[in-house]
């Protein structure tokens, strides 16, 4: 299963927290939202959007990981800290969600 | 007494890994994300580039350009460069075609190296790819000694080894030409300071297209350490890298030491046993160094200064900076700082002017650029030594510990990395739709801010100026204006940009 399928999982009404018709946590999209540039925050955060593109330097994605930590209390292990992790919006919360349901 | 001169054992830089080559070829060299080459390893894959590379009709002196991240093959590459003769120039993925193009040109490269993913460079028939062309070399090395290594003439210790390109006060880089020989002696006079041992284990996460970041190869193959290469997309996981390798050195800039304490700070494990953090590029702060130490218990800190067109100034003894806060150093053994008054003649202790180097460090010049090269390497009135005006200013104690104090042109650094205003004006006008552009670099109250006279909407310039130059010189601001304030002479007013944005 890809990421993004593991996300489209959780778009149906059935989905714990998102509400239907939402691609995304909009806790987690303003978080998002929050490291990215000034430069490119008018872009929309779409579920495949290319985070590096986006301007999701190293820094950014640190600052991404403790953020996601404190907020939704998880710790990523350190297996999902790589590039393919970061690489888009479902993927980070594909990484989220797993630890949240272990 | 011992000199720097004396420990100069090799004056060409692919000499620098033979003892480690001849005495422990099974010792790692090398280790990228895809895995390690010992010193044999890595040393018949140097050599077996530079066949590849004569194959391909490059020749001595030319200039092989390569644009790949911090991957094993980059130091293979490097050092089969130099030992077919030719020039290396490495240069970051996060240029911009805009920059690119004008080194290609200035350059003119024989032959240019990419990663398959790279799309910035333009493509042509000496251009390869890494990911197409590497087997072909891993051929050639595992064809092993039945293959005997041309017999190629020597090059001199005069020649160039290496063109640096850096950013200036001008609109594009331009390359620092950098001799075997002053290479070679800015790699041992720093070794003598840093003292980088065989068991060193030197983690290098910042760029090898940097010098700091180049010059850790240098350091290691001559320790015959172990040089563990990480990339940008690895920073995450550094913890868990320096644990993995046993990182002992790792070289810093101040955003990745903030992000080394941020990450270390995570989780409940020890902190990785690092013996040594060296800092330049740009200033690691007293309280900056406190949380790394505070973070990192077993490390020291030796603080640095230097500037390409002399690779290294001064060094700080490890933890010097304890009793010397702000201090940076004294100059490297067999070198001289002399700050000069405004009259060009030397000041007393404790005053300030500009800092101007010499030595058997200080480069050539700038490549293609005589005019540039004068106003910066010129020769000492009185003993006719040429001497580098680095532009910097700042005073020396009593004790011959510099302190730096900042530039009176338009360079400055951001997140580490070398820029002016210049550079980034040019690149704002070049956007279809700005006709004239401001830059303030960061200082207290606000980060890099462009002023642009546009109708475009600020974050179309960004945009734009994001497609021209690395992340870290794009402004993180950008005001669009009718017209720009002019001082009584007719110079951009800066003090009035700056009480726009109070």
């Amino acid at each position: 299963m890809t990421d993004r399928e593991t996300l489209a999982g959780r778009q149906t009404p059935a989905g714990r927290e998102t509400p239907a018709g939402d691609a995304l946590d909009e806790r987690f999209v303003e978080l998002l939202r929050g490291v990215l540039p000034a430069a490119k925050r008018a872009e929309p955060i779409t579920p495949d959007l290319d985070l590096k593109a986006a301007g999701l330097d190293s820094m950014a994605t640190i600052e991404l990981l403790l953020r996601l930590e404190n907020a939704y209390r998880v710790t990523l292990p350190d297996s999902a800290l790589n590039g393919r992790t970061f690489a888009t919006p479902a993927a980070v919360w594909s990484a989220v969600e797993e630890q949240r349901e272990a | 007494m011992r000199t720097v001169a004396d420990d100069l054992t090799h004056d060409l830089v692919h000499h620098l890994p033979a003892s480690a080559v001849a005495e422990r070829p099974d010792a790692p060299a090398v280790t990228d994300a895809h895995g390690t080459w010992t010193y044999a390893e890595f040393d018949a894959r140097a050599a077996a580039f530079a066949t590849w590379l004569g194959e391909r009709g490059v020749a001595r002196g030319d200039r092989v350009l390569s644009r790949i991240g911090n991957v094993r093959e980059f130091v293979a590459m490097l050092f089969g460069t130099l030992r077919h003769g030719a020039v290396f120039v490495p240069i970051g993925a996060g240029m911009k075609a805009y920059h690119l193009n004008a080194v290609l040109d200035d350059c003119a490269p024989a032959l240019v190296v990419a990663a398959e993913t790279d799309g910035g460079v333009p493509p042509g028939p000496h251009v390869h790819m890494l990911e197409k062309f590497w087997p072909e070399v891993e051929e050639i090395a595992l064809g092993g000694p039945e293959e005997p290594e041309p017999a190629r003439p020597e090059v001199s210790p005069d020649e160039l080894g290496l063109l640096i390109y850096t950013s200036g006060s001008t609109a594009a880089p331009k390359g620092v030409m950098s001799p075997h020989r002053a290479i070679t002696f800015a790699a041992a006079a720093i070794a003598e300071r840093l003292r980088y041992r065989s068991d060193d284990v030197v983690l290098t996460a910042i760029p090898l297209s940097f010098d700091y970041g180049l010059y850790q190869v240098f350091l290691s193959v001559q320790a015959g350490a172990h040089l563990v290469l990480s990339g940008p997309d690895e920073h995450v996981r550094l913890p868990a890298l320096m644990r993995a390798h046993g990182a002992t050195v790792v070289p810093v800039v101040p955003s990745l030491a903030e992000m080394l304490i941020r990450l270390v700070g995570r989780g409940s494990a020890e902190p990785p046993a690092v013996r040594l953090f060296t800092n330049t590029g740009a200033a690691l702060t007293p309280p900056l160094a406190a949380r790394l130490r505070a973070a990192f218990p077993t490390a020291s800190i030796a603080l640095m200064y230097g500037t390409t067109e002399c690779k290294r100034t001064t060094i700080m003894e490890p933890d010097g900076d304890l009793d010397r806060p702000h201090a940076l150093g004294r100059p490297l053994t067999g070198t001289r700082v002399t700050i000069l008054g405004e009259d060009g003649r030397p000041v007393p202790a404790g005053e300030t002017g500009e800092i101007v180097v010499s030595g058997p460090h200080v480069m050539d010049g700038y490549w293609n650029a005589p005019e540039l090269t004068a106003e910066r390497f010129r020769r000492d009135p009185e003993t006719g030594e040429r001497r580098l005006h680095s532009g910097d200013y700042g005073r020396l104690d009593a004790d011959g510990h510099l302190y730096f104090e900042g530039r009176r042109d338009d360079l400055f650094k951001r997140r580490g990395v070398r820029m002016s205003c210049q550079e980034i004006e040019a690149a704002a006008v070049d956007v279809p739709g700005v006709e004239a552009a401001a830059v303030l670099p960061p200082a207290d109250g606000h980060d890099l801010t462009v002023f642009a006279v546009t109708d475009l909407p600020a974050a179309d310039v960004l945009a734009g100026l994001a497609e021209r130059l690395e992340d870290a010189k794009v402004p993180a601001d950008c005001r669009p204006v009718t017209g720009l304030p002019l001082t009584p002479n007719g110079k951009t007013d800066k003090r009035r940009l700056t009480e726009l944005l109070g």
